[in-house]
């Protein structure tokens, strides 16, 4: 199902109605019925890995926290004649037992995400390899579909499974309402990948109706789908332009593209999440916010903390602190502390695991080197920054800057979007090679655009949707800078009904008007990261 | 107020005014036209010379690409759903001006003279709005001539047509409906249609001398009077239906009376291509008519313009043609195979 359709505003519209028709607590019963029409949409094979992942998860969870159950058991029945020893020895052994079960799930589930997602590529790294060494090759024609979503739901049933392993959580004892965490439909193909803790709540609590979610969620939508077809959808245009004959252009027309790039993922990202988060909103669900106003960010690690934001928790959660605190790394850093100073000791574990974090992050991102990377580089610069923390104090101690001054405040965050910006197009103008001709091609491509015309040469759809894009580009930018003082929602929800009606219903006209000519010209409607 | 019910009002309020301003907006955005042809017309400004003015018979019959190559002339088929006397005038008058037009032909089907809301023809409807050329002339329409009864008709349609269909813009035709200039290409129906559901596509008595409206009629002579003051040759055609459906009109005799009559005092050329004696050999209920036998297919429009060309053509040379028709739906039933059919029956 198209999010941009209206057989997705009508499906929306049917499951407001019933769920809150419904008794209450039945509302996740609605929510479940969604999911599966929802599916139904996207095929029955889709829906084959998510019932595996589900149950294979479930049955995971529950089998961990049985082992839990039979060991308390034991304790209490045998309270008094258990030695200490005996207690350990009882528990090591358990807790072996639920690793297993942990590995085993983790591990099938994890691998079949690998096999669909990256089979091709490690095959076409082997068949180079084999060249390479004037071998023959791997014939193979696999064809694997990569089903809907599968890096959002599998990451985020994980982190369940891995919650209920630390013993953060109690597993679910409900299959269906387990399928539901897992297979939940705004968050499906794009996230955000919530926490059981956090998603739970808000699925299986009673919602009563309430204007103000309702109103609010609504306007959310509006907004999400103005940034989908009226800026997205048209910048794709221009940034598959400038990609697919950049050498044509001059270096700082390519430049604008890449920034169109920039903007244009942006609006496409956060605009699916401004409709699903709007949705659930209407039905009372908060979910997990992925977007902190991400371009005004000061430096790349900000960045990441604001960018994606579900992604990052996930990665620095499940990854990221069980590296950085396992035994090996604390050893390390004890030794490095002892011989090299508290700095080195402690930014030393944290390198490594940035390193292993960030090459999972390219490739979770796409099966290619470009994401690799990609990745890499994020990893790169945020380590950097890091290490060289100690110089960049002392240096802008020196210079006098200081880090709350808006001029050093607004080069950082112009610095840091145009990083972003480079790192961003790398793995997206079809592979690293291209990626890397772009580069250069911007740095060394010194003419000048006689005029506004050559400038935007790539923009060849026609002055009317170069305003539409421009316009709305400028409209987030505006929304953007208000929001950090205020907002906005409220501030726009104080204007007298009959205003916001109008401009809604005005806003909608233009959206569907002007979005669904998009669609219809360009070809829009589907969204980048679903095909991460 | 309760929450739902605050709800329900926004939401009512809220659809309601994307509904009205969804209408105006296709008032006023020209490009963006469901029916667009304005601009293709404008693009061939100058080089016309053969005109088709009618309605949905007209539009699936003549094929201009086929009567082009036939005839070596520039025509445009300016036929359309329903549309009535005012708005074929209207886009007449337009490319008569900016036209050196030689031919006219002018549609007739049996029931163009009693045209009334209840067959379809009402006498404004969305589309022409839409095929108008400027915002001026839209809005001078809607509110000069479309009556105070059909005005909120009209706009109910554009709201309908803005709220359902902006996925569908006909922007700019693409080559081949370029080509075709106008027509409309229907598939075949590929069998013919069980009795039932004849009668359910067909107007039972749908013609009676009694119910021609005298203002339909003027209509129609003002568009001849027009292509006349213009000195263009006008032709009045009847292009056929399918034999299966032709016959459950009554009276189609005393409608080709009345045309020849008509005509004559007009002093404008009359065919009634139903009568067509090839027409059982060329035009086969199987495939040359739509799903809808009262329609042709691509295929009939084809076979029929050649059939049409060669008779024009002929009849402009000077050369007799009335023993190519049938003299009357009486002298002709005894040939169709519909008819030899029911009576075996």
């Amino acid at each position: 199902m198209t999010i941009t359709s209206l057989t997705f505003i009508v499906f929306a519209f049917a499951t407001i109605l019933a769920y809150y028709v419904v008794p209450k607590k039945y509302q996740w019963c609605v929510l479940l019925l969604a999911n599966i029409v929802f599916y139904a949409y996207a095929g029955w094979k889709a829906a084959c890995f998510v019932l595996f992942t589900a149950t294979s998860i479930f049955f995971g969870a529950l089998g961990m926290e049985r082992v839990l159950a039979k060991q308390k058991a034991l304790f209490a029945a045998q309270k008094e004649t258990l030695t200490k020893e005996e207690k350990k020895a009882v528990k090591h052994k358990n807790q072996r037992r639920r690793r297993r079960i942990m590995l085993f799930v983790l591990l099938a589930n994890v691998g079949i995400l690998c096999v669909t997602k990256y089979t091709d590529f490690a095959l076409a790294q082997v068949n180079s390899l084999l060249a390479a060494l004037g071998g023959g090759e791997v014939r193979y024609e696999l064809n694997l579909i990569v089903p809907l979503g599968i890096s959002f739901y599998t990451f985020q049933s994980v982190g369940y499974l891995l919650d209920v392993y630390w013993e953060k959580i109690s597993p679910q004892s409900n299959y269906l309402k387990f399928l539901l965490f897992v297979s939940f439909f705004p968050q499906m193909t794009q996230g955000p990948i919530s926490e059981y803790g956090q998603l739970s709540r808000e699925l299986f609590a009673e919602h009563p109706f309430s204007y103000k979610n309702y109103s609010y969620g609504m306007q959310r939508m509006l907004w999400g789908f103005a940034k989908k077809m009226l800026v997205a959808d048209v910048l794709s245009v221009y940034v598959a332009n400038v990609f697919a004959n950049y050498e044509r252009y001059t270096g700082i027309t390519t430049l604008l593209g890449a920034f169109c790039y920039a903007v244009q993922i942006y609006a496409d990202f956060s605009g699916y999440m401004d409709i699903m988060c709007g949705l659930c909103e209407t039905l009372g669900i908060r979910l997990k916010e992925n977007f902190d106003r991400p371009y005004f960010s000061r430096s790349i690690a900000e960045y990441w903390r604001r960018w994606h934001v579900s992604l990052g928790d996930w990665f620095k959660n499940y990854l990221y602190y069980p590296i950085g605190m396992s035994d090996w790394s604390r050893r390390l850093a004890k030794k490095t502390k002892r011989r090299f100073g508290a700095h080195i000791g402690n930014t030393l574990p944290a390198t490594l695991a940035l390193l292993v974090v960030w090459t999972a992050t390219g490739l979770w991102h796409g099966a290619s080197w470009a994401y690799i990377v990609w990745g890499l580089l994020n990893g790169v610069f945020i380590i950097v920054s890091m290490w060289m923390e100690p110089v960049y104090v002392k240096w802008k101690s020196k210079l006098g800057l200081h880090d709350e001054s808006r001029a050093f405040r607004a080069f950082q965050i112009l610095r840091t979007f145009t990083l972003v910006t480079f790192i961003k197009v790398l793995p997206e103008v079809g592979d690293l090679r291209r990626g890397l001709g772009l580069w250069k091609h911007i740095f060394t491509d010194h003419r000048l655009p006689t005029g506004v015309g050559q400038l935007l040469e790539f923009a060849d759809t026609g002055k009317l949707w170069l305003i539409l894009a421009a316009g709305g580009s400028l409209m987030m930018l505006l929304v953007s800078v208000l929001k950090s003082k205020y907002q906005v929602r409220d501030l726009f929800n104080q204007l007298p009904f009959a205003v916001r009606i109008i401009l809604l219903s005005c806003g909608a006209v233009l959206v569907a008007a002007f979005g669904g000519m998009a669609m219809y010209l360009f070809g829009g409607g589907g969204f980048l990261y679903a095909g991460f | 107020m309760r929450d739902s019910k605050k709800a329900l009002l926004a939401t009512g309020a809220f659809v309601l005014l994307f509904a009205l301003l969804s209408g105006a907006f296709l008032m006023f955005s020209t490009p963006f036209t469901h029916n667009y042809d304005w601009h293709l017309r404008e693009q061939l400004a100058g080089k016309l010379d053969f005109l088709i003015v009618g309605a949905s018979h007209g539009q699936c019959a003549l094929n201009s690409r086929e009567l082009d190559a036939l005839t070596g002339c520039n025509s445009y088929n300016l036929c359309y759903d329903a549309e009535g006397n005012y708005e074929k005038q209207y886009l007449l008058r337009e490319e008569l001006t900016r036209n050196q037009i030689k031919t006219v032909v002018l549609e007739l089907s049996y029931d163009t003279m009693q045209a009334a809301g209840t067959t379809g023809f009402t006498d404004s409807n969305v589309f022409t709005v839409m095929r108008m050329n400027s915002l001026a002339d839209r809005m001078a329409y809607w509110l000069g001539h479309v009556k105070l009864d059909n005005k909120l008709y009209v706009y109910a349609e554009m709201m309908y047509l803005g709220f359902f269909e902006w996925r569908h813009p006909q922007i700019p035709f693409d080559a081949e409906q370029a080509a075709l200039k106008g027509g409309k290409m229907l598939p075949g129906q590929d069998q013919s249609l069980p009795d039932e559901a004849l009668a359910a596509t067909h107007h039972e008595n749908w013609f009676t001398l009694a119910s021609f409206r005298e203002e339909t009629v003027n209509g129609f002579t003002d568009l001849i009077q027009l292509c006349q003051a213009h000195g263009a040759r006008v032709i009045v055609a009847v292009v056929p239906v399918s034999d299966q459906c032709l016959w459950r009109a009554e009276n189609l005799d005393a409608f080709t009376e009345w045309a020849n009559a008509y005509c004559a005092e007009q002093n404008v050329e009359f065919y009634d291509f139903n009568l067509l004696r090839e027409r059982f050999a060329l035009l086969s209920d199987e495939d040359c008519y739509s799903t809808d036998p009262m329609h042709m297919s691509e295929k009939g429009a084809r076979i029929f313009t050649e059939a049409f060309a060669r008779i024009i053509q002929a009849a402009a040379d000077g050369q007799d043609v009335s023993s190519s028709f049938y003299q009357s739906y009486s002298e002709m039933q005894w040939d169709s195979p519909y008819m030899a059919r029911f009576q075996a029956e």
